[in-house]
């Protein structure tokens, strides 16, 4: 493969990394706990600027960028301040967003966080540079390391794939655990939910913050990468692209919204954006957003539930209750609950 | 002072478009309790199409049925081909935002990839300013005005006197009631968005002539304003629209005037969050009403 | 394993005052939902609360349960005051409801259903989550069983792994139910759980909440089928107009005039 090539396919795989994380942090927000959170780019945002900010050091006062602290942490400090402020910032929004709202008015509040968001970065120039952003970002580990740019490649994609496997670790172990199932509770039903003794608002904010969290990581992972960071890179369009994603893949199903994300910001997007149409500029990107429209249509329509439905945990309360079991390979673990259960040793 | 003052005329002339298209919007919101966030699409939509017929030399006062012709009949379509089986499917009120968008995207984008991301100007005559006391208001303008305050004149009397309007309002209020006192709940909505999306059109070539250029993302820009116009007001209240309209056009050009015209989406979106934060059922709502966000009585 | 609700002194002896509603009002816009309502339950009873459509039954349930704020009075739960409390809070303090429209979790299983009613515990925090079924595992073993138990008198074993959004009306109401019971509650207030429920269901419904009795739950029971209500309850209120107008046996309420005149007009 020539040195090109593989720098093409490490940045694919690395962008595809990063989406994974993304997905994972909005299935546990939408999918798992019900939470329309619409702004959800906008927290990758958070996360992105304040790895930038922490690792490029203070704003020269001759330089063309202006941005407000600035630091030169060596790594991992700047990921870990992204997803702190990234919670930080997602409980804040929960407290406003969060109250006793109709699912469509919270959803179109929280569009409207991650629309003042951008106003106030575009247009508040010393903050975070304003429209023409953050550049110039540096990559993290690099003098340490001291790769060839494509070797330094190679290494970041492994150290997204790591990455990839924490948040899995992460989503999985909240997912399939008490408090996943008191989530989705509050997700079917809230009024219910709150009769049980289930503190509705406590719930979502856990989602949100924790979600809010994951998608901070995944915007400090991406910045190096990119390099550069704008207004122009987070637009709420972005947002929708991650719950077609969902949507297709299969809401509330951590592998089905893997899939999703393999599919559409993967696989779509990303092939699509190098065919050369060169009838006019933003041809290719207008047809790239017809179609997501028309998919997040279809999908609502024919198949809601996604291409990989919600699996809930089945336990096998006395014997032969559970149907055959189409992996077997996986029977066994079955087999262990069922004997837990019935007392018999295995 | 001046600069105030002048606000002060532009806030009034945001107002009667925004009062135009959020009439039409919050309507929508009563009959079919759904937020249609195709709507600022579809006013650009139909401003586009009267720039077409103002480029080939029509005057834009005459292009205006043109107009509301164009947004009731797409309105009407995508209400039949889209959000009502939607609805009828039981989809959930969230799915149904994102039907909207989704919706809103592909015929915005269609439009982009058609004809690309051009800047469009109607060609009409400002007319000369008058002076209305302390306000500077050009003939165009209050044209503008004008038309609002006949639109909704127009839309107070059909809502209050005539026998449709009385269904419409049956219709929102309570759907299971109204078709037990015989109306024809279904007819009654369609009737109610083809007339909506006419108020849409002519709010999007008002928007046009209030803010001289457009492209095809100006209807999306637009749409949370006049959600936060209709939400101050009250949801399915045409009167509670005016209101909310009134407040948010005046009070997002004077600070744009004051303090910086970036800042002038962010008033609407702050009104709007702040509204859901305190008072969600809206401004015109009575005491003790519904409580969060749940869709009001239609009834001006 | 110990059968729900045994074992608690909290609830107090038999006999005493559970729960206590004083004059209780709640308006909507010039609707007067409850006028001043007022009723004692004794603990250890299964008491029926009756009255025509419009009286006021379903308001009161969701205002003591903490779903809607009063306008003014207050309510009591085992003395102790929960007026404006919000429901989780009250659910909390034992009290469990089930609901006039089917509530059950649909998305979840008939399990998951149960688990899920089960009183919040430390699996249910973040960190708890995080620390894996090491932590968590024994309890959720120990709430599985008790399910299971549920489950089995209920007799919707076969069940316990499918959907419960894809049971029959009448199924669902049975979850809502056992779910309700996870929680260990002092009093169960049912929200006519019988509407869409088939005959011969009904009669097992009886049956349950009657056993419910020997496990130490006390029972409000809103219904309108009266023969029902008859056969399982000690005694009934009557509502009219948002206030209880009378107290007594189906028998002795039957006969009086102001209920008479309440069936009528209401």
């Amino acid at each position: 493969m020539s040195s090109a090539m593989q720098f093409y396919v490490s940045v694919i795989l690395i962008y595809l990394g990063i989406d994974l994380i993304a997905c994972w942090g909005l299935n546990l927000q939408y999918g798992v706990a019900g939470v329309v959170n619409l702004a959800f780019i906008a927290f990758q945002a958070v996360g992105a600027y304040t790895a930038a900010i922490l690792s490029m050091g203070p704003a020269q006062p001759q330089g063309y960028q202006t941005y407000f602290i600035g630091a030169s942490l060596p790594f991992p400090v700047p990921i870990i301040c992204a997803v702190l402020v990234g919670g930080v910032l997602s409980g804040l929004v929960g407290l406003v967003a969060l109250r006793r709202l109709r699912s469509d008015l919270q959803a179109i509040v929280l569009l409207v966080f991650s629309l003042v968001a951008t106003d106030i970065a575009t247009n508040q120039v010393g903050f975070l540079n304003g429209s023409a952003g953050l550049s110039q970002i540096p990559l993290p580990l690099e003098s340490l390391l001291n790769l060839t740019p494509l070797d330094y490649q190679w290494f970041y994609v492994g150290f997204t794939a790591v990455a990839c496997l924490l948040a899995f670790w992460v989503v999985r172990r909240l997912t399939g655990s008490p408090l996943g199932r008191a989530m989705r509770s509050v997700r079917d039903n809230e009024y219910a939910a709150a009769a049980l003794g289930r503190n509705v608002f406590a719930m979502r904010m856990r989602a949100l913050i924790v979600g809010g969290m994951i998608a901070a990581f995944s915007g400090a992972l991406l910045v190096p990468i990119v390099g550069a960071w704008a207004p122009s890179s987070w637009l709420y369009g972005e947002t929708l692209v991650l719950f077609a994603a969902l949507l297709l893949g299969g809401r509330g199903n951590n592998l089905g919204v893997a899939l999703g994300a393999v599919l559409v910001p993967g696989l779509f997007l990303e092939g699509t954006s190098f065919i050369h149409y060169t009838a006019r500029p933003g041809f290719i990107d207008a047809v790239q957003w017809i179609v997501i429209g028309l998919l997040m249509l279809l999908v609502l329509w024919f198949r809601p539930q996604g291409l990989l439905p919600e699996r809930p945990r089945r336990v096998d309360l006395a014997p032969s209750l559970l149907p055959p079991s189409r992996w077997p390979w996986l029977a066994r673990n079955r087999l262990a609950e069922r004997s837990e259960l019935a007392g018999r040793p295995e | 002072m001046q600069l105030f003052l002048e606000s002060i005329g532009f806030g009034i002339v945001t107002a009667s478009v925004l009062a135009i298209a959020g009439v039409g919007f919050t309507i929508q919101v009563g009959i079919a309790n759904m937020f249609n966030l195709t709507y600022g699409t579809v006013m650009i939509i139909a401003a586009f199409v009267a720039y077409g017929c103002n480029a080939a030399g029509v005057s834009i006062w005459v292009c205006l049925p043109v107009a509301a012709v164009t947004g009731g009949v797409l309105t009407a379509l995508l209400h039949r081909g889209v959000f009502r089986p939607f609805l009828r499917r039981g989809t959930s009120p969230f799915a149904m935002v994102i039907v909207t968008v989704a919706t809103g995207f592909v015929l915005q984008y269609t439009l982009q990839a058609i004809w690309g991301s051009n800047y469009y100007t109607y060609r009409f005559s400002r007319g000369t300013t008058h002076h209305l006391g302390p306000l500077l208001l050009t003939t165009a303008q209050l044209w503008i005005i004008a038309l609002a305050v006949l639109l909704l004149l127009a839309m107070h009397l059909l809502l209050s006197q005539t026998k449709l309007g009385k269904a419409m309002r049956a219709t929102a209020a309570d759907p299971d009631l109204a078709r037990a006192c015989g109306i024809q709940t279904d007819r009654i909505a369609a009737v109610a968005w083809t007339l909506t999306g006419a108020l849409c059109g002519l709010g999007g070539v008002a928007l046009v002539m209030s803010t001289a250029t457009f492209d095809f993302t100006t209807g999306a820009s637009f749409m949370i304003v006049v959600v936060a116009a209709a939400v101050l007001g009250g949801v399915g209240r045409p009167s509670g629209a005016m209101v909310g309209a009134l407040i948010v056009g005046l009070g997002s050009e004077i600070v744009a005037a004051v303090l910086s015209p970036d800042y002038k989406d962010v008033v609407a979106f702050g009104l709007l969050i702040v509204t859901l934060l305190v008072r969600p059922q809206g401004l015109l709502a009575g005491r003790g009403a519904a409580t969060a966000g749940q869709v009001e009585v239609l009834g001006s | 394993m110990t059968a729900p609700g045994s074992g608690r002194a909290d609830s107090g002896r038999a006999g005493d005052v559970l729960l206590e509603v004083t004059d209780l009002r709640r308006s909507y816009t010039g609707v007067h939902a409850l006028a001043g309502a007022t009723l004692a339950v004794a603990s250890g009873s299964i008491v029926g609360l009756i009255g025509p459509n419009g009286a006021g039954k379903s308001t009161l349930c969701a205002v003591v349960s903490g779903s809607v704020p009063p306008t003014s009075g207050t309510v009591r739960l085992a003395g102790e005051d929960i007026s404006g409390m919000p429901s989780y809070r009250v659910a909390r303090r034992g009290l469990r409801r089930t609901f006039q429209l089917s509530s059950e979790f649909g998305r979840l299983t008939v399990l998951e259903n149960l688990l899920a009613g089960a009183a919040m515990w430390r699996g249910e925090s973040v960190s708890g989550a995080l620390l894996g079924r090491r932590f968590w595992g024994r309890r959720e073993r120990d709430l599985i069983g008790r399910a299971r138990d549920l489950l089995g008198r209920f007799e919707l074993i076969e069940k316990a792994n499918d959907y419960a959004g894809k049971l029959s009306g009448g199924q669902r109401r049975l979850v809502e139910i056992a779910r309700a019971l996870m929680g260990d509650p002092k009093l169960l207030i049912l929200d006519e759980p019988l509407v869409g429920v088939s005959p011969w269901l009904v009669e097992r419904i009886g049956q349950h909440i009657q056993q419910l009795r020997e496990d130490g739950v006390t029972v409000i029971l809103i219904e309108h089928e009266l023969g029902f209500v008859e056969r399982i309850c000690d005694s009934v209120f009557v509502m009219a107009q948002g206030r209880v107008i009378a107290h007594g046996t189906v028998e002795e309420v039957r006969k009086l005039p102001a209920v008479m005149d309440a069936y009528l007009i209401g």
